[in-house]
């Protein structure tokens, strides 16, 4: 079977290539990236990333969140990529996810993963997840996470995101860690965020009109 | 120094710039003082400026400067600095940088901080992006941290341990002791996190997996529990009771029930209410439902069970939901080999999904589509599929061209009908088709020998239309080379011939070689048929000025060609009518795919001896020899012409290879055994990569209404065979039809008699039978 090391003919018979990890990726020294899924089933894509190690079979890789316009409000990777590398993914991901019509299905296909997104009024919810993970509980993870932006920020919309980027980072991790949810409870996650903003507003010692203004 | 302006101020400055080159301009500007900030080692606005620079790295600014920055946030004793920090590590760091490494000792000092959300904030970016030496330097803190009764911290943890797996897989052992009562809690956030730490243990040791078997029966009351109980406000989406979990704990069961009886059997019931009970109006019931089939299809569930799955999937296939319609079709996708018959049944509604708009849809139907085509509906698929071929997308064509020729060479009813549906392929997706298909296509037409006239006739009238199509000039040119004389004597029988003259002939084919639309290879392909002509019409004198013409041409190949056929002309004359004869039936060989995987069986009969190896292919010496066996060592590598132009990216390759085991055979199929309602059936290949292997396949079907256990099917063969008898898919043929049994033989030179053995229970008694099979078809001992 498939090792971890090992070398395959790149189909455009090009040399030989090298492997990444038991999930059967691989990528061709001329770039073309030849992926080489279960069954012995054969694609190919053209791709000049390296695509980052893949450390299991069933996982989130990544989120991302984009308005209309194609502007990046959030970017989480659960794996180790290379930043030129990400800067591409997410270009071309948002190229094609906002070329959809609206009647379409939110699942695609790209590369060798399944992408899942889903439009809240102008912001675009995108995960990557893998060949083996179910979609439509992806879709109620997307849900559920909106759900508690919204109950933080009170009836949320995109510039609360844009203002506050650091606070929806920080429900982010309190709700999902490595791809996966920590809590299913929705109470539990916020009241965590809160427990923890409290912690911070005790950090910030008041501060006086003259210190605000460099005077003292 | 003022103080650097706050976090929103920036935002909403950046926000106010016009043009991209005014926005870079701010962002410069701001950089800068930032950079000066840093260097002065200021404490107080750390925190604000990293976040400042984290924002801008979003924008799409480089932000590496920040990186020690965010290490002595880290640092801080203030949380502030630390939830910024540990933000600025994640988005900023990763083990590609060596930096990162500064960070272990801050994460284990937090890992033992007394306030558990700076725990958790250690925990989270260490379960985030912990590299391999991260992860090994605080997996025992880690391992702590999953024993203590703290739920918040247990179940980040739980997750945190699931990273270290993940990227030292040796140190799966050491979480194994804090595993032990871990399901026992009530926590629903730790119950998760836990079940998802036991699926990947389980996931990639085989020992582990052994060992958590005992879990089932705790799981399934967990999952009952869930099922069963009240509305709990807490856990509750759209009616049903934390659906996260309830999906967590099926894929969990999965695993534990693949290939283990017991544990299969003692899922069963759950899976059953699952199935039932489970409200389907919203996406959450419906995540549930999808989750469980793919769990009933691949444990050893009951037969009862799965036909309830296939039938929630066909309920799928008529929700209105997209997303719905869209998973049931790659479920199905995967189960179609199996659970061929019960899948036989949705065909209609998946070939309607073949016309909806969604892309992903289409796609999916035309795999499945393909993987549905057998005997008896060949003509009603193939219509649909063609039909399909002329309206879909370009990057669907390709890969339903192949689809099509395929299914084509395998369930042809006729000659004629093989060759009408090629010529229709090649005339709405001449452009599309796979540079081996125009090979394999000559070899076919070559092959069916009574269909010349009328193949060299469509073809021509098709070049009449259009020219443009390569692989249908291609094939074309290469016909009328070859017939032309029949062309020209009108002599088809299967429509009526129509009245062509040498000339008229010879202009088409010229037509080709002066084109622009022309490729050199189709320019190659004309000037050879051109030249075959010589020995089959009159106009010889004609035919030596043109290739006396391209004696002189640019192309080299042309040249060559020409020159050669010159010479032919003058002083090989005599050897001329022996070279340009009629093409002889051309051996088949197997198409691409997939080599099988070998396994000797045990049971196998006296004579059961493996098969000659082939002879070596040449191969490029390398370590991984296995995997280019896998592959089937040349053949899998296409040979892609650099002469065509249209032809796009092949985005589908799986397709292909989905349809690899058919391989090009004209053996027909054959009954072996029909006898108590036990039919058995042959169907026949050509091994890859030693076409004298036959490879047959039985299928062996019960239409009795009591299914037949212990199947086993043996053959005695004289010793002038060499026969291998590979592993049968089960030993229970279903009843009724439901199902079938297949098993692989490999035969070196099977005869005409071969003696079969069969033993089965029905009913509780047991039955033997001996057989002997003699009418296998010519074809199969050529």
């Amino acid at each position: 079977m498939l090792t971890r090391s090992g070398t395959a003919q790149c189909s455009r018979s090009c040399s030989v290539v090298q492997y990444l990890t038991q999930t059967w990726s691989v990528i061709s020294s001329c770039g073309v990236y030849v992926y080489i899924g279960p069954g012995n089933t054969q694609g190919e894509f053209l791709c000049n990333v390296a695509v980052s190690q893949k450390e299991s079979n069933e996982m989130m890789r990544f989120m991302l969140l984009f308005s209309r316009q194609g502007k990046l409000r959030l970017q989480k990777w659960y794996t180790a990529t290379a930043e030129r590398d990400k800067k591409k993914m997410v270009r071309e991901l948002m190229q094609i996810v906002l070329a959809r019509k609206p009647k379409m299905c939110s699942f695609l296909e790209w590369r060798d993963l399944k992408i899942v997104y889903k439009r809240y009024a102008s912001l675009y919810f995108c995960c990557a997840i893998e060949e083996q993970d179910n979609e439509l509980i992806t879709l109620e993870v997307i849900h559920r996470f909106v759900e508690l932006l919204d109950k933080y920020f009170g009836s949320v919309c995109e510039l609360d995101i844009i203002f506050n980027f650091e606070k929806a980072y920080f429900i982010l991790d309190e709700f999902l860690m490595g791809g996966e949810i920590q809590d299913t409870s929705k109470k539990s996650v916020l009241k965590a965020i809160e427990q923890a903003d409290l912690l911070q507003e005790e950090d910030e010692s008041p501060r006086s009109v003259l210190e605000e203004m460099g005077l003292a | 120094m003022p103080a650097p302006i706050r976090l929103r101020e920036l935002i909403r400055t950046i926000r106010t710039a016009r043009t991209q080159a005014e926005e870079r301009e701010m962002i410069q500007k701001e950089c800068a003082a930032i950079r000066s900030s840093f260097r002065e080692e200021d404490n107080t606005y750390r925190c604000r400026n990293v976040a400042k620079l984290l924002y801008m790295h979003m924008l799409g600014y480089p932000a590496h400067f920040g990186q020690l920055e965010c290490l002595k946030l880290i640092a801080s004793q203030k949380f502030t600095d630390k939830r910024i920090g540990y933000l600025g590590a994640m988005l900023l760091l990763d083990e590609r940088q060596d930096v990162h490494l500064l960070m272990t000792n801050c994460i284990k000092n937090d890992l033992n901080h007394s306030t558990q959300y700076v725990q958790g904030l250690a925990l989270c970016t260490l379960g985030c992006m912990g590299s391999s030496e991260m992860c090994r330097d605080l997996a025992g803190e880690v391992e702590k941290l999953l024993k203590t009764s703290n739920s918040y911290l247990r179940k980040k943890a739980a997750l945190c341990a699931v990273h270290v797996i993940r990227k030292v897989p040796e140190l799966m052992e050491m979480f194994l002791p804090a595993t032990k009562n871990l399901l026992s809690e009530k926590n629903h956030g730790v119950l998760h996190t836990s079940v998802v730490l036991l699926t990947e243990m389980c996931e990639r040791s085989p020992d582990m997996l052994a060992h958590f078997r005992k879990l089932v029966p705790q799981l399934v009351r967990i999952l009952k529990n869930l099922i069963m109980s009240g509305y709990s406000p807490e856990h509750d989406v759209s009616g049903i009771s934390d659906p996260f979990l309830q999906v967590r704990i099926l894929r969990l069961l999965r695993i534990l029930g693949k290939s283990d009886d017991d544990s299969s059997e003692a899922m069963n019931d759950i899976l059953a209410q699952v199935a039932t009970n489970t409200e389907t109006s919203k996406n959450v019931g419906n995540a549930i439902l999808y989750e469980t089939v793919l769990t009933i299809m691949d444990i050893k569930s009951e037969s009862g069970l799965r036909v309830l799955a296939i039938n929630i999937l066909g309920r799928f296939l008529l929700n209105n939901d997209k997303n719905i319609r869209y998973v049931a079709l790659t479920s199905l996708l995967k189960t179609v080999q199996t659970d061929h018959n019960a899948v036989q049944r949705h065909r209609s509604t998946i070939v309607d999904c073949l016309k909806d708009l969604d892309v992903s849809i289409k796609r999916r139907a035309m795999e499945l589509s393909f993987a549905l085509v057998n005997g008896n509906n060949i003509r009603g698929m193939m219509k649909e599929l063609l039909y399909f071929l002329d309206s879909c997308d370009p990057e669907f064509k390709a890969d339903c061209a192949s689809g099509v020729f395929l299914a084509a060479e395998k369930y042809a009813p006729s000659k004629r009908w093989h060759i009408d549906t090629i010529m229709r392929v090649l005339t709405t997706a001449g452009s599309y088709v796979r540079d081996d298909s125009v090979p394999n296509l000559i070899q076919l037409i070559t092959n069916s020998v009574e269909m010349h006239a009328y193949t060299v006739q469509r073809l021509y009238k098709a070049l009449l239309d259009d020219i443009s199509q390569q692989p249908l000039v291609q094939v074309a040119s290469w016909c009328i080379g070859e017939y032309g004389d029949l062309l020209v004597s009108g002599q088809c029988e299967e429509e009526e011939p129509i009245q062509v003259t040498e000339d008229e002939v010879l202009d088409v084919l010229e037509g080709l070689l002066v084109s622009n639309l022309s490729t050199p290879v189709t320019r190659g392909y004309a000037l050879t048929a051109i030249m075959k002509l010589s020995t089959r019409f009159s106009s010889v004198n004609r035919i030596k000025k043109v290739v006396s013409i391209y004696g002189s041409s640019i192309d080299v190949e042309l040249q060559q060609r020409a020159v050669e056929y010159n010479a032919l002309f003058k002083k090989y004359d005599h050897m001329r009518p022996a070279l340009l004869e009629r093409m002889p039936i051309m051996e088949k060989t197997a198409t691409n795919g997939p080599t099988e995987i070998v396994q000797t069986n045990g049971e196998t009969e006296p004579s059961a001896v493996e098969p000659k190896h082939p002879p070596p292919v040449t191969q490029p010496a390398n370590q991984a020899n296995d995997l280019l066996d896998l592959l089937g060592g040349n053949d899998v590598v296409p040979v892609i012409q650099t002469t065509m132009p249209t032809k796009p990216a092949s985005a589908g390759g799986e397709l292909l290879d989905l349809l690899g085991d058919l391989s090009l055979s004209g053996i027909p199929p054959m009954t072996a055994y029909n006898k108590n309602g036990l039919k058995i059936d042959f169907t026949f290949e050509r091994a890859n990569p030693n076409p004298n292997i036959a490879v047959i396949t039985i299928h062996a079907s019960n239409s009795t209404e009591a299914e037949m256990t212990d199947f086993v099917f043996q053959a005695a063969v004289p010793k002038t065979f060499q026969l291998q008898l590979l592993s049968p898919s089960s030993n229970v043929v279903p009843a009724l039809n439901q199902g079938t049994v297949t098993q692989v033989i490999r035969v070196l030179n099977p005869q005409k008699v071969s003696l079969s053995m069969l033993t089965y229970t029905h009913k509780g008694s047991p039955v033997q039978d001996l057989a002997e099979v003699n009418n296998f078809p010519p074809q199969s001992w050529q």
